[in-house]
């Protein structure tokens, strides 16, 4: 078995190479938060930035009102949580992409697809035009609740309808597509009623932004993503058996519908409580695990942590570009990431080598 | 050698039940388009007098109610005639973008028409560019979303003259650019003035509103010509679907036929667009639903889609027209109907036909 | 008489390792030729150079005395059929609409009468006349098989390439199948070159047979003197003996079962008395 030794340092090198591509995108990940950081109208420097964040979370008290207790009190309440913000968008969107697709076996399926946006939007879209509140809270909270539980309705009819009758996931993606038909078609009924500032309001709802994020905000995104992509993270094997296809995955022991259920589920919760807090960011879900499969190969167990560190790294960035290219102003960062993120899939599609063949 | 021949009658008869089925879907929408004449919310205009009217014009005689003239023959009649071939234009579309990209999610919209459409119109609304630097209103907007709405297209055939090119990357470059567009066309709502963002808004909500006699030509003409020409490679484009390399044993050259089909349904589609804002669904729908009555042969396909599309947007627009005479747009009729119909189509099994 | 020449072809996915090293074959005169060998020697790729589906990167391919680069498409369909191992159904046919398809190259403005006598006779030839009318996608593998056979034979071609063509059938459908191969070949005096994995079989029917490995060509002739035991061997690695049936080679694998002996060995380190680093390399 001279054979054995060569593949055993093979496959360690192989997950060596993995482990070192997620380390520097997390290396990434801090660096660009530093820089984003450093954008923070008082002058705090790069490394100040990490210093003040350490020692907040030792739990440094600074004398009142000194230069330093403002400088942390600006920088952990103002600029942290957009940062924590954009590292939870992108980590759950790209882990829910992963997981959509090989759940759907369909490298076109994204967080999405089956209609998770449209039905936040629509949610939204009737808080800010009839002030129609879900959860009696008035202004902007109001807007996040509707958009939630609008978010929630489509993959919850999906999930009802896979209790009623078996969908293949062909049919599921259809029905996702339909789903986000109907809800687009609903939200055009009410921005059609709507005056010119209110219908600019809702149309920029859509387009995701960072800005403005309070640590309030970002507690029931944390608890989700958290929960949802550990859950997910701890199914990527389960996940590597469905993309053989539904019999075989059934015969080395899964109970595929319910599994992918469950999934759906989770997929749904963490997705929806992103939009609602955030808009629509695109591109990130889909592109994400796309770039790091061109890279790594189609093992989930890497993809995805590979995928979140990506995602994070992606969204952090076009944050950061979003607040440098018009400084003072701001660009909302769900364009951005459609601005540099597209050009570089065309450049991926068009330059991708064989053996990309896993995917397609 | 076994006693029994096939009867290749049975083979005639079930495509001679395609047709007929076709020609009763096409009677019917005619029908209905007919219908929507006469739905007219203009108080005293009487199913009477918008006969008189049509009669007056086909006949050559003039009309006393220059008002009721106006909606009949100058609003309701082009209306008709538009929803008629964008239903069509669109099915047809989608049934062929479909067999192409060998993918049953594909639909006329597939390469970015609709985005680069709204960009082009969303740029004279907001910024007042017109690329032709027309002056005309409807005009500048017409002619800057039928120039803008190629390029995604042409972007694709460019991609696609690489080798590895396989529908799937064409999809997934497809949309790449589309959120090129979609960002471009943000960015510039972004920073405009509500009101343009009112009015970009409503022009990319399909509706047959501006059908007029003056445009329903393009629209009618390009729908035809085009649909003739898919119809002719129809055989070429059902073998396709057998894969690009069966295809090629069987003397098909998939990868420029592909090519030229994606062309002209963006021509077509962006026709259509400029003219009537993005009517979604169809184009996915229609194709599906006729797959259920004629099966997938491309030949059988083609013109039943395109009298099916017809039909439902036809009806979809007569019920736009009962619920409020301007305010409800039929894109939005048929993605809130269409869709559930839609699933329960889906659900009752009669997936089997295309999966 | 028709012919295929392949001339030094090297073939590789795009700078990869080559796949196809320097093949040179001269394919003349009706018969039947099975191409055997084992898994990824380039069986599938050395047909699909034939068929113009891939562009060998050195070397050329003649159908007929000329370059299949200067074929037109349709020109070269109608000379060459070609069978593949798998059946694209994202939007199934019925199963006379599928082979019709076959009948692609010969279509005329006005020939529908015409194309369905061949259906008729090739539905009848495959024994699948009672589903004719039946969904693609609704057929059992065998059955898929059959109809991708059909519409091969459909294309009514002077050289017919199949991957595979008896790999999901049961035995008395293979042989049927083989036998109708072979008539093709005598009767309508086609070329008929097929990849098969069942040795045998190709040795009771075929007129040659090419054996591959790695990328080469191992041995070309009559069954008789291709396949022996010392070249299987080298081949495939498995010990086999061979008799002669009615002048033909016929092979048996040289393997005892298997025995309490080996239960006492370590599992997977022999394979019919060959290690399976032996197989690899």
């Amino acid at each position: 078995m001279s054979g054995g030794e060569d593949i055993e340092v093979q496959y360690t090198h192989h997950v060596q190479r993995r482990l070192i591509f997620i380390a520097f995108c997390t290396l990434g990940v801090i660096l660009v938060a530093g820089f984003s950081l450093t954008i923070n109208g008082r002058g705090i420097g790069f490394l100040e930035c990490y210093e003040y964040i350490i020692n907040h979370i030792l739990g440094t008290e600074y004398p009142f009102r000194s230069d330093a207790w403002f400088d942390d009190y600006v920088l952990w309440n103002t600029y942290v949580p957009r940062i924590v913000m954009g590292i939870l968008v992108g980590c759950g969107l790209a882990v829910c992409g992963v997981a959509m697709q090989s759940l759907m076996n369909n490298p076109l399926a994204d967080p999405y697809t089956v209609g998770i946006s449209d039905g936040a939007c629509f949610g939204a879209v009737a808080a800010i035009v009839t002030g129609f509140s879900l959860s009696s809270v008035m202004g902007s909270m109001g807007v996040v609740t509707n958009a939630f539980v609008g978010g929630l309705i489509p993959a919850m009819i999906i999930v009802l309808l896979s209790s009623i009758v078996r969908l293949s996931p062909a049919t599921t993606i259809l029905i996702g597509v339909a789903m986000s038909y109907i809800f687009s078609g609903l939200e055009t009924t009410i921005m059609m009623t709507a005056d010119a500032d209110t219908l600019k309001e809702a149309y920029l709802w859509q387009i995701g932004t960072l800005n403005g994020m309070t640590w309030e905000r970002c507690y029931i995104p944390m608890i989700l993503t958290i929960v949802g992509s550990a859950f997910l993270m701890y199914s990527s094997k389960n996940l590597n058996l469905l993309s053989l296809g539904d019999s075989s995955a059934k015969s080395l022991g899964l109970n595929v519908d319910q599994f992918r259920t469950l999934c759906m589920l989770i997929v749904a919760f963490l997705v929806a409580s992103l939009v609602s807090f955030v808009g629509v960011i695109g591109f990130v879900g889909l592109v994400a695990p796309h770039l790091v499969r061109m890279l790594l190969g189609g093992d989930n167990k890497f993809v995805m942590p590979a995928s979140m560190m990506l995602g994070s790294l992606f969204v952090l960035f076009a944050d950061l570009l979003s607040r440098v290219l018009i400084y003072p102003g701001e660009l909302r960062v769900g364009l951005i990431i459609s601005m540099i993120g597209a050009p570089i899939f065309l450049y991926m599609i068009v330059r991708k080598k064989k053996g990309y063949g896993e995917v397609f | 050698m076994s006693p029994e021949m096939f009867d290749e009658n049975v083979y005639y008869r079930s495509n001679s039940r395609k047709v007929s089925l076709t020609i009763v879907f096409l009677v019917l929408a005619v029908l209905t388009a007919f219908f929507s004449i006469f739905l007219s919310k203009i108080g005293d205009l009487s199913f009477e007098a918008t006969w008189e009217i049509l009669k007056a014009h086909l006949s050559g005689t003039s009309v006393d109610n220059e008002i009721h003239d106006l909606v009949v023959w100058e609003y309701n009649v082009p209306r008709a005639i538009m929803g008629l071939f964008v239903g069509a234009g669109l099915a047809v579309g989608g049934a062929v973008m479909q067999a192409l990209m060998r993918n049953p999610l594909a639909d006329p919209y597939t390469t970015g028409v609709a985005s680069g459409a709204s960009l082009g119109a969303v740029m004279f609304f907001t910024m007042g560019i017109s690329l032709l630097s027309l002056d005309n209103y409807t005009l500048a907007t017409t002619t800057n979303a039928l120039i803008l709405s190629m390029i995604p297209t042409m972007a694709i055939v460019l991609i696609s003259q690489h080798k590895h090119i396989t529908p799937t990357t064409m999809i997934l470059a497809g949309i790449a650019i589309m959120y090129v567009f979609r960002a471009a066309t943000s960015l510039m709502m972004f920073v405009a003035d509500p009101e343009s963002v009112e009015e970009a808004y409503i022009w990319s909500v399909g509706t047959l509103g501006s059908a007029s006699w003056d445009n329903i030509w393009f629209v009618a003409g390009s729908v035809t010509v085009i649909s003739v020409l898919l119809l002719l490679v129809s055989n070429q484009v059902t073998i396709m679907t057998a894969g690009d390399r069966s295809a090629s044993t069987m003397g098909v050259w998939a990868k420029p036929l592909r090519i030229i089909c994606l062309l002209l349904i963006a021509i077509m589609t962006a026709i259509m667009v400029s003219f009537t804002g993005t009517i979604g669904f169809m184009g996915l729908v229609a194709p599906h639903i006729a797959r259920v009555f004629v099966g997938s042969n491309m030949r059988y396909l083609i013109p039943c889609s395109a009298a099916l599309g017809s039909l439902i947007l036809i009806g979809a627009d007569c019920l736009a027209k009962t619920i409020s005479m301007t305010g409800m747009p039929v894109g939005v009729i048929t993605s809130i109907i269409g869709g559930p119909i839609f699933i329960i189509l889906l659900i009752k099994g009669a997936k089997k036909v295309w999966f | 008489m028709q012919s295929v020449t392949v001339d030094g072809v090297d073939f590789a996915y795009g700078s990869g390792e080559l796949i196809l090293k320097d093949v040179t074959i001269d394919i003349r005169n009706p018969q039947l030729i099975s191409i055997i060998g084992p898994n990824g020697v380039g069986k599938s790729t050395l047909i699909h150079c034939m068929n113009r589906i891939l562009t060998p990167r050195k070397g050329t391919v003649m159908v007929d005395d000329v370059n299949v680069e200067e074929y037109k498409v349709k020109e070269l369909a109608k000379k060459m059929g070609y069978v593949p191992y798998s059946a694209n159904d994202t939007f199934p046919l019925t199963v006379v609409d599928t082979i019709l398809m076959g009948r692609n190259p010969h279509r005329k403005w006005k020939s529908l009468h015409d194309d369905m006598q061949v259906v008729k006779e090739v539905l009848e030839m495959m024994d699948i006349t009672p589903l004719a009318m039946r969904p693609f996608n609704e057929l059992s593998a065998g059955q898929h098989q059959r109809v991708m056979l059909a519409r091969g034979l459909a294309q009514e071609p002077e050289i017919l390439l199949l991957d595979e063509p008896t790999a999901n059938l049961d035995i008395r459908h293979q042989m049927d199948v083989i036998r109708l191969l072979k008539q093709l070949s005598v009767k309508r005096g086609i070329v008929v070159i097929m990849i098969s994995h069942d040795l045998n079989i190709a040795a009771k029917y075929s007129d040659n047979i090419i054996m591959m490995s790695e990328g080469t060509i191992y041995a070309v002739g009559k069954p008789v003197d291709v396949i022996t035991p010392e070249s299987v061997k080298a081949v495939y690695g498995v010990d086999t003996d061979v008799v002669l049936s009615d002048g033909r080679p016929h092979m048996m694998i040289r393997d005892h079962g298997f025995s309490e002996e080996d239960a006492a060995t370590p599992e997977g380190s022999t394979v019919s008395g060959v290690t399976t680093s032996g197989m690899n390399g």
